[in-house]
């Protein structure tokens, strides 16, 4: 049989080539779309609507609800999916879990972090800040140097929704008689009123979003002292001009009472869509690329994905030092890692996490 | 992180960041949080989907 | 054959020969249309039906219950309440005021620039005037989408000379500002389209007799007289046509706030009608309203270009 795979991911067929190789009986072929909003949700709602579509699809985790509102994905639950569950990062497994179902097997994410240029820091005699409030301060020095502590998109409102969550927020959830809204607590509150007034300080600029040619630009001529996003990021501001090697990494900053070490920017899984045929065998696959050694480290090599999905298994390439660390031996891939443990492992007890811990 | 995607995200997005492109005018983003969270809950309901807000 | 069909009819019943008459008489008003058929059914499948399963679309609305429709989905009539839930949606009536207020700058601006430049193309003195017409045409070959990016290129801070040239002479420009990004649309919209517009107006140019121009050169008109009196009236059938066409096209604005969006933080989800749309259907999945939007759009320009034409035709008379 033929399972199609329709993703975003580039070079993804080669990923798909390493499992043909070893599963005679379930060939994958994939078909490269347009990444989610720009074209290739479009696409995957007309197949659906019209009764056919791929037997997997990339889904950002935040979409896969709006994929189940149309009756798209499979309940991978039915095949098995809870006995893979163990693998992941609890706090992705139940992003893709609701109502006792399993929509999608998670593919990558973003733990956020900062990513920082030593040398405009210094400007002010500063390092990376460690909380907001720190951020705030360091910000404000730097507009002395005609340098901006980061920039805030007014566009991109997913930036937003990861600093409230990390403050502790929840926006929505299901609930036994529908779903309960709450985006007026106090940590999305505080988190509106620290941005409203980082605008109004003239610390941040709104010009312009990050990774747009307005931010490379600007970044390039060391306009930027650090940019808080996801780990995904670390490839993007290495390809700003002139900035190669001059960029670090450090834990992003927290909201000092409540919430959390980190947050995650983006995301995606590896869903099962609702007319597959062969439901059971996209389930393996997409286990198979998303929680195996082989599958990650081709997803790294090949499609270079985001932050792998299943803790303690970030892929060989990332286990090596990188520029990042800046020939120390701190890896990049351990402050992401420690940003990930951080967030993720301590997320299951009840209380907030102390800064001493970092 | 205890945190859960709902249906209409992608809408729920845009309604934030239109609201946020009015801060140039005046507008902060404590209203706009505000105002999204009815115009969010509207989009529910016109889904037909049921949702109610947080009870303090 | 015909003898055989000539022997054979004295032997055919009469009720026969009538029923054959009729026959033919059906026969001759069914074959204009077999005839037409292949036009009409390619006509209604692909011009009439869209317009209905839009209209249609716009009437029905789909609603689910449950956390995700789980448990039921239906679908039905839904009178007017698309229509009202995108006219009661603030963004998208702003995006129609938008682009009302653009076209009644841009297209006076361009249809003016377009005839001066006609005028000049085909004012006895130009200068090479194949290679200009060549030339100001140039960019309507331009895709709206490649056109979007290649402006941005003199837009966006950091990149754009002109920005800079700006900011060593003491002058801060923002391009992309809320209050300027429609103003730099409209100039990627002009830069496209002049060309174009302007070569309507000179096809008409070319057909003013060389009489018509003898006798005025006659009568003693300068160039200025000639074109105010002369060229500037006969043309007029041109520039009602290329209004009609520019004011159907402002209302169709799509490309270029699609692509500046992601240079411009002024540029909403819902900028122009059509983006409007567009965010509806693709990005919210919501076909029914976005139908909705689509025939209002379609109102919008039809009702414009009528009320036009009939302003432009009552002022002929």
């Amino acid at each position: 049989m033929t399972l199609t795979y329709w993703s975003w991911l580039k070079n993804v067929q080669k990923v798909a080539d390493i499992w043909n190789a070893s599963h005679p009986n379930v060939q994958v072929e994939t078909v490269w779309i347009p990444s989610g909003n720009r074209g290739g949700y479009s696409k995957l709602y007309a197949a659906l609507a019209a009764g056919g579509g791929p037997d997997l699809a990339q889904v950002e985790m935040r979409t896969v609800p709006e994929f189940m509102l149309v009756n798209g994905l499979v309940d991978l639950s039915r095949y098995g999916a809870r006995d893979y569950a163990n693998r992941y990062d609890p706090a992705l497994w139940s992003q893709v879990s609701f109502s006792g179902g399993v929509y999608g097997i998670p593919q990558d994410s973003g733990p956020m972090a900062t990513f920082y240029r030593p040398d405009v820091l210094a400007k002010v005699g500063a390092s990376a800040p460690a909380t907001w409030e720190e951020w705030a301060a360091v910000g404000q020095e730097l507009r002395s140097v005609d340098a901006y502590i980061d920039c805030f998109s007014l566009a991109d409102t997913s930036y937003f929704v990861s600093f409230a969550a990390q403050a502790g927020a929840r926006w929505l959830r299901p609930a036994e008689d529908g779903w309960v809204i709450n985006m007026t607590d106090d940590s999305t509150l505080k988190v509106a009123r620290f941005f409203d007034r980082a605008i109004d300080d003239g610390i941040v600029t709104t010009a312009y979003g990050p990774f747009t040619p307005g931010w490379y630009a600007a970044a390039s001529s060391g306009e930027f002292a650090s940019l808080t996003s996801g780990s995904w990021a670390d490839a993007l501001v290495q390809s700003v001009s002139g900035g190669a090697g001059k960029w670090r990494v450090a834990p992003m900053p927290i909201w000092d009472s409540t919430g959390y070490g980190s947050s995650y920017l983006g995301g995606s899984t590896a869903a099962v869509l609702a007319n597959s045929k062969h439901p059971r065998e996209a389930l393996e696959f997409a286990v198979w690329m998303t929680s195996t050694q082989a599958g990650i480290d081709a997803e790294i090599a090949n499609s270079g994905i985001g932050w792998s999905p299943v803790p303690g298994m970030i892929g060989a390439a990332r286990e090596k030092p990188s520029d990042f660390s800046g020939g120390k031996t701190t890896t990049r891939t351990s402050s992401c890692q420690r940003v990930s443990r951080r967030t993720w492992t301590g997320l299951g007890g009840p209380s907030p996490r102390s800064p001493s811990t970092f | 992180m205890d945190w859960s995607w709902w249906p209409v995200t992608t809408q729920s997005f845009n309604i934030l960041s239109d609201g946020f492109r009015r801060k140039a005018s005046g507008t902060s983003f404590v209203d706009t949080v505000v105002a999204a969270e009815q115009q969010i809950m509207t989009a529910f309901r016109n889904k037909g989907l049921t949702i109610r807000k947080e009870q303090a | 054959m015909s003898t055989a069909a000539e022997t054979a009819h004295p032997a055919v019943p009469r009720r026969e020969g009538r029923d054959r008459a009729r026959q033919q008489r059906r026969a001759v008003t069914s074959a204009p249309w077999i005839l037409l058929a292949p036009f009409l059914a390619l006509f209604a499948l692909t011009f009439i039906f869209p317009i209905i399963a839009a209209v249609g679309s716009s009437f029905t609305k789909v609603t689910r219950s449950g956390l995700f429709g789980e448990t039921g989905v239906h679908s039905g009539f839904a009178g007017f309440e698309n229509y009202a839930r995108a006219l009661g949606d603030g963004s998208f009536v702003a995006s129609i005021g938008r682009v009302l207020l653009f076209g009644m700058v841009q297209v006076p601006v361009m249809i003016a620039l377009c005839t001066v430049l006609a005028l000049l193309l085909e004012s006895a003195s130009a200068k090479w005037p194949g290679f200009f017409r060549a030339a100001y045409f140039m960019p309507y070959g331009v895709p709206g989408v490649i056109a979007t990016i290649l402006w941005s290129f003199l837009y966006v801070p950091g990149l754009s000379p002109l920005v800079d040239a700006a900011g060593s002479v003491g002058l801060t420009v923002n391009f992309l500002g809320p209050d300027t990004v429609l103003w730099s649309i409209a100039n990627i919209v002009t830069w496209s389209y002049t060309g174009y517009n302007m070569l309507i107006v000179i096809a008409q140019l070319k057909a003013i007799p060389s009489e018509v121009y003898e006798a005025a050169r006659v009568d003693g008109a300068g160039p200025f007289r000639v074109a105010w009196t002369i060229q500037l009236p006969l043309i007029r059938p041109a520039l009602v046509l290329t209004t009609v066409f520019s004011i159907i096209g402002t209302l169709q604005l799509f490309a270029e706030a699609q692509v500046l969006q992601t240079v411009a933080p002024a540029v909403n989800s819902q900028y122009t009608p059509n983006l409007s749309a567009y965010t509806t259907a693709f990005a919210y999945n919501d076909y029914n309203v976005a139908a909705a939007q689509a025939v209002l759009i379609a109102l919008a320009a039809f009702i414009l270009s009528f009320t036009f034409l009939r302003f432009t035709n009552r002022k002929s008379s």
